[in-house]
């Protein structure tokens, strides 16, 4: 079982997050482009598929030089930390129903803690490069970030009291389409109440800020701090800090599909329940192809909202810092907050009943 | 359970190990011509001045201790919605006891945020935004800025 838990974290890691990763890159930039009417990379294999690629290969072969004065143990340590944070907490990840890494009783709470560590990472390589636009981008980064975490943190916690687990498949379970058997659920999160709904947008907003993506990517801003946070670093440690943003981003987005948007349930159908009847040498495939199923729908799901990230990033402006403080402690922690009871409320109220669940009984359709 | 943190752990482990092993492996393939010139620290160009650990906004330090407070209040109340499911499905007083006790609690951090939001302390430039308006409109008598507003 050891063997099989390394054997995972390889294939997830290795095989998914990072290739999809660099994929991402290329995707964002072929986005912008056609969002700004240019070609984007075209030049590197068929429509510039590889382009992500060669961009890696570029990296890895470029000079890594590290300021006289930076203080070496923990400008080394800061991307590992990056790294670690933004690729750990793939490990809570449910991509089908019994595809998930590790399936902690505390999964919610424990991507939230190694999201922290990637605010440490990020502001102890500001620290250590000794370079004052690093420095202010630090500074930033780690006002905006821990700032952000606490709509997030209260968005997460009206799931966990709808669902009244923080295991990211028990989490996923409850949000089946309710049939009327046992596995029915109560559909997605998102739709349980009108003050999740709200939620939903407060933690895509705070996981915006999170992942320093526009219109927050004030740690980075290039038209007054150079390049932020990662001024100094060079090949492929700047590499490492991209690679890591985009894993976050698909980590973000995962975590939002898994517990708003119903993880691998779709509306009117049960995967779980689904009777393929296909055989193969006497092996029933009806697991196998609906855990393809699943995992597709998952990433389908991933992919729309990794899409919505860059579609917002080429439209927002950046906010001011100013701005991006008073909306994080005047307008989303209060509206959180009352979201939270009202959506306790909610479910005290309706004993634990969906806004599809209480129309449907409102109208006598079951 | 142990298994699944074993699980977890490996995963934090490997994204830990893959940034110095890539670094490690590219250490052969990369070139390496160090001299004073790239070393320096980047400073637009010019010849860096002085020390790089500049002086930077109190504010920072402010938001990091209201954070502190916040985040500790959330990280207590996620054991204790995984009550309030169960609790209101079995129905009985136990829903009222966790329904009052998440929330008083909310509520008590609730006015001390209000608190922090009517001191200013929020607000991240405090009062000299509108200089020249307030000067324009003769809310401001001189140009010069009051010694207990120099907070920017």
């Amino acid at each position: 079982m050891a063997v099989f838990s390394v054997l995972a974290a390889v294939i997830i890691i290795l095989l998914f997050a990072m290739p999809v990763g660099g994929i991402c890159t290329y995707i964002e930039r072929k986005v912008s482009a056609d969002m700004q009417e240019r070609i984007g990379p075209n030049r590197v294999g068929p429509l510039g598929l590889l382009q992500f690629f060669a961009d890696g290969i570029k990296m890895f072969l470029k000079e890594d030089t590290a300021p006289k004065n930076a203080d070496l143990p923990i400008y080394n340590l800061a991307p590992i930390l990056v790294m670690a944070g933004s690729l750990g907490a793939f490990a809570l990840i449910p991509f089908a129903k019994y595809v998930i890494g590790a399936d902690l009783d505390i999964g919610v709470f424990y991507i939230m803690a190694l999201g922290s560590l990637i605010s440490l990472g990020i502001l102890l390589g500001a620290w250590s490069s000794d370079n004052k636009w690093s420095l202010l981008g630090g500074m930033r980064v780690a006002a905006q970030i821990i700032s952000y975490e606490i709509p997030l943190g209260i968005a997460v916690l009206s799931i966990v009291l709808v669902s009244g687990t923080l295991s990211m498949s028990g989490i996923v379970e409850h949000q089946a389409w309710p049939n009327g058997t046992a596995a029915g659920g109560h559909f997605w999160n998102v739709f349980h109440n009108p003050f999740l709904f709200i939620n939903f947008f407060i933690y895509f907003i705070s996981a915006l800020a999170e992942c320093n993506r526009t219109p927050f990517d004030l740690p980075e801003a290039e038209s007054e701090l150079v390049s932020g946070f990662n001024t100094e670093f060079s090949g492929m440690r700047f590499g490492l800090y991209a690679l890591a943003e985009f894993a976050d981003v698909i980590m973000f987005s995962c975590v939002a599909t898994a517990i708003f948007l119903g993880g691998w349930h779709l509306p009117f159908v049960n995967i779980g329940e689904l009777n393929i009847g296909l055989r193969l040498g006497g092996h029933d495939l009806t697991p196998l192809i609906q855990t393809l199923i699943m995992i597709g729908v998952f990433l389908a799901k991933v992919s729309v909202l990794v899409f919505v990230v860059m579609w917002i990033r080429w439209t927002l402006p950046r906010l001011r810092v100013d701005q991006l403080m008073a909306l994080c402690w005047k307008y989303l922690i209060p509206i959180g907050f009352v979201n939270l009871v009202g959506c306790a409320v909610w479910f005290w109220v309706f004993k634990g009943a969906s806004m599809l669940q209480v129309t449907s009984r409102l109208l006598g359709v079951h | 359970m142990l298994q699944e943190l074993g699980n977890a752990l490996s995963f934090v482990i490997l994204a830990a190990i893959l940034p110095p092993l890539i670094l490690f492996i590219s250490k052969f393939f990369r070139p390496s011509y160090p001299h004073s010139g790239k070393l320096t620290t980047y400073e637009c160009g010019e010849t860096p001045k002085g020390s790089a650990y500049v002086q930077f906004n109190n504010h920072f330090y402010l938001v990091a201790i209201v954070f502190l407070v916040f985040d500790v209040e959330v990280a207590l109340l996620f054991p204790v919605m995984t009550l309030f499911r169960d609790a209101v499905l079995k129905g009985g007083p136990e829903a009222a006891q966790v329904f009052l006790l998440s929330f008083g609690f909310l509520f008590i951090l609730f006015v001390g945020l209000i608190y922090e939001w009517k001191k200013g302390d929020i607000d991240w430039i405090k009062v000299a935004t509108n200089r020249k308006t307030a000067l324009e409109s003769g809310e401001l008598k001189s140009r010069k800025i009051p010694a207990e507003q120099r907070t920017v």
